[in-house]
């Protein structure tokens, strides 16, 4: 593990570039102009009473880091399915006697353990902004801002395992990255939009999943139970997990 | 399937440290390895030797298992490929083509991979070693991208010998190396050999392979076309094998009298043909293939005996450079 961790982290673009740089310091900058302003009141009434409380504020810190951070678990996952072949060394690797599935999990648990010390990082950055510099000054709901983080985790989860399996399909970062955004931004809501196809794509469509789960999490608990909620997170988990398993199967045949 | 009952080298008795039968490798219609069956006697260092294309390390990439034979079959330290890789490859170290790192990570660190994959065989002593023995730890502590070729090519030596292999395998492990590194490569390979390990390299530099190498092998269009000890095939025995004729049976004479020298020499029974060399004053003298080892002898008492002073006589051998391009053209 120390050594995958390593790997990322002398990724000065990787490490520095886009997981400091992008998702702590776009989140920075994001929670310091809805705050700040607010507390100096530069802002109109109206304006922060929109902002509401440090649960909505919270939220929106959130939804811009979780905005951010899909980018980067994205970029992670295909780096973590694509790195050793790309650089070609994947072969010295296997020679050192580790299989190759058990090199890309390494791999995988490596990116997975850092991008969840960043969001553990970056959601601690929303959450005292929030808190100690409301727009409007109300009580602290716990439960919610809670709610509001953990909603975008499953969705982040399954993000890296996709990611990951389309870079051992195609054996290459940037081509992965880029199916990854045409499936899920495109192609999915294509397929969503169809007449026939449409409906029955609905189920495993994987931004509907994404949709479902996310609402899911943030209302458990205030509203009532939904079951399609389990239902939305398998689809969403099996898009991760399905496209893993396609990708070790081609590496296993892959010739070094 | 079991490995061959074992054999006897030297006096010794043991299998080979790589034995291949009849490996094939096709893509397609084109046939990159052809039927090559060769065994590397273990303890010794054995060159592949060929033209760009002939198959070298795709002969490599198949015998390990890097990519499936189509057909025939390879064994490495008793295990029979791919099936005994699991057993082979913590015993062996290996270079094909290009060593390849991670440019963003160190020397050191990238042998750290290495050693994080098999950490109860490598201690960090190891990397230290490894680098030491391939002269490359005053950088070991810069990134890899800031290396040249022959530093990146130190580097994957000193990966191959992190755990201290039974068998190296090697391809064109000088690639890059100055005339220093190009030596030290040698002196260090030879020493490994001599050590006890065996040596399986590629290289397009014969003078190299000539100095380093026990056994030599041959590929031209993915086949074995010469194969043997270096001595046998660049000695006064070379020829023998019907490739390039009478090589090794060839004696050059200088004389004071060259119409003389003919005149006693084309009737001897010893002598099958005489031709003028490029120096005028001396003769290419062919031996019949029978000749007796102290034919040069004979000739020269016989030259004695006709009244003709003999300044020069020396066989005439080839290197192995010289055999090899008689071999591929």
């Amino acid at each position: 593990m120390m050594a995958d961790l390593l790997l990322y982290r002398r990724m000065r673009g990787v490490f520095w570039g886009l997981l400091v740089g992008g998702v702590l310091g776009v989140t920075t900058l994001f929670m310091l102009a809805v705050t700040v302003p607010a507390q100096l009141g530069w802002y109109a009434d109206q304006t922060v009473r929109d902002l509401g409380g440090p649960a909505s504020v919270a939220g929106g810190g959130f939804s811009i880091l979780a905005i951010v951070a899909t980018l980067a678990v994205v970029i992670l996952g295909a780096t973590a399915g694509s790195v050793d072949h790309q650089r070609g060394v994947l072969r010295d690797l296997v020679l050192a006697g580790r299989s190759r599935q058990r090199i890309v999990l390494g791999r995988v648990a490596g990116a997975a353990v850092l991008a969840a010390v960043v969001l553990a990082v970056g959601a601690a950055i929303v959450v005292s902004c929030a808190v100690a510099m409301p727009p409007v000054d109300s009580s602290v709901n716990w439960g919610r801002i809670a709610h509001e983080g953990l909603a975008y985790v499953p969705t982040l989860g399954a993000t890296l395992l996709f990611s990951t399996g389309v870079a051992l399909l195609v054996g290459s970062r940037g081509p992965a990255i880029a199916i990854y955004f045409v499936v899920s931004l495109l192609i999915d809501n294509v397929l969503r939009s169809l007449p026939t196809i449409g409906e029955w794509w609905e189920h495993v469509s994987y931004s509907a999943a994404d949709n479902q789960v996310h609402q899911w999490i943030r209302t458990s608990g205030e509203e009532t139970f939904d079951r399609s909620g389990w239902l939305a997170l398998v689809v969403l988990v099996a898009w991760g997990v399905v496209a893993l398993a396609a990708g070790l199967a081609r590496l296993s045949r892959r010739d070094l | 399937m079991a490995a061959r009952a074992p054999v006897r080298y030297g006096g010794a008795v043991s299998t080979p440290a790589i034995q291949l039968d009849a490996l094939t490798k096709r893509f397609g219609s084109r046939t990159a390895v052809n039927a090559v069956t060769l065994e590397v006697p273990r303890g010794c260092v054995y060159g592949l030797v060929g033209p760009n294309g002939a198959g070298k390390t795709t002969l490599m990439r198949t015998m390990l298992g890097f990519t499936p034979a189509s057909s025939g079959s390879a064994t490495i330290l008793e295990q029979r490929m791919p099936r005994g890789r699991a057993i082979v490859y913590p015993r062996i170290g290996v270079i094909i083509e290009e060593p390849r790192f991670y440019p963003f990570l160190t020397g050191r660190e990238n042998l750290g991979q290495i050693v994080a994959a098999r950490p109860e065989e490598v201690s960090r002593d190891g990397v230290d070693r490894a680098l030491a023995t391939v002269d490359l730890a005053d950088r070991a502590d810069d990134r890899v991208k800031g290396y040249s070729l022959g530093m990146r090519q130190r580097l994957g030596i000193a990966r191959a010998l992190l755990h201290d292999p039974e068998l190296l395998i090697l391809d064109e492990p000088s690639n890059g190396l100055d005339p220093p590194g190009i030596r030290d490569m040698r002196l260090l390979l030879r020493s490994l050999a001599d050590s006890g390990r065996t040596v399986f390299v590629s290289s397009h530099q014969l003078a190299e392979m000539e100095l380093m190498c026990d056994h030599v092998a041959v590929l031209k269009d993915g086949a074995i076309v010469a194969e043997g000890a270096v001595s046998d095939l660049t000695g006064p025995g070379a020829g023998g094998d019907g490739v390039a004729g009478a090589t090794g049976r060839t004696i050059l004479i200088g004389v004071t009298d060259v119409v003389a020298a003919r005149s006693a020499l084309e009737s001897h029974g010893l002598v099958a043909t005489v031709v003028d060399a490029p120096d005028p004053s001396c003769l290419h003298v062919t031996l019949v293939a029978d000749a007796p080892a102290d034919a040069s002898a004979t000739l020269n008492e016989l030259l004695v005996g006709a009244g003709v002073r003999v300044g020069r006589l020396e066989r005439v051998t080839r290197t192995l450079e010289q055999r090899f391009l008689e071999i591929v053209e």
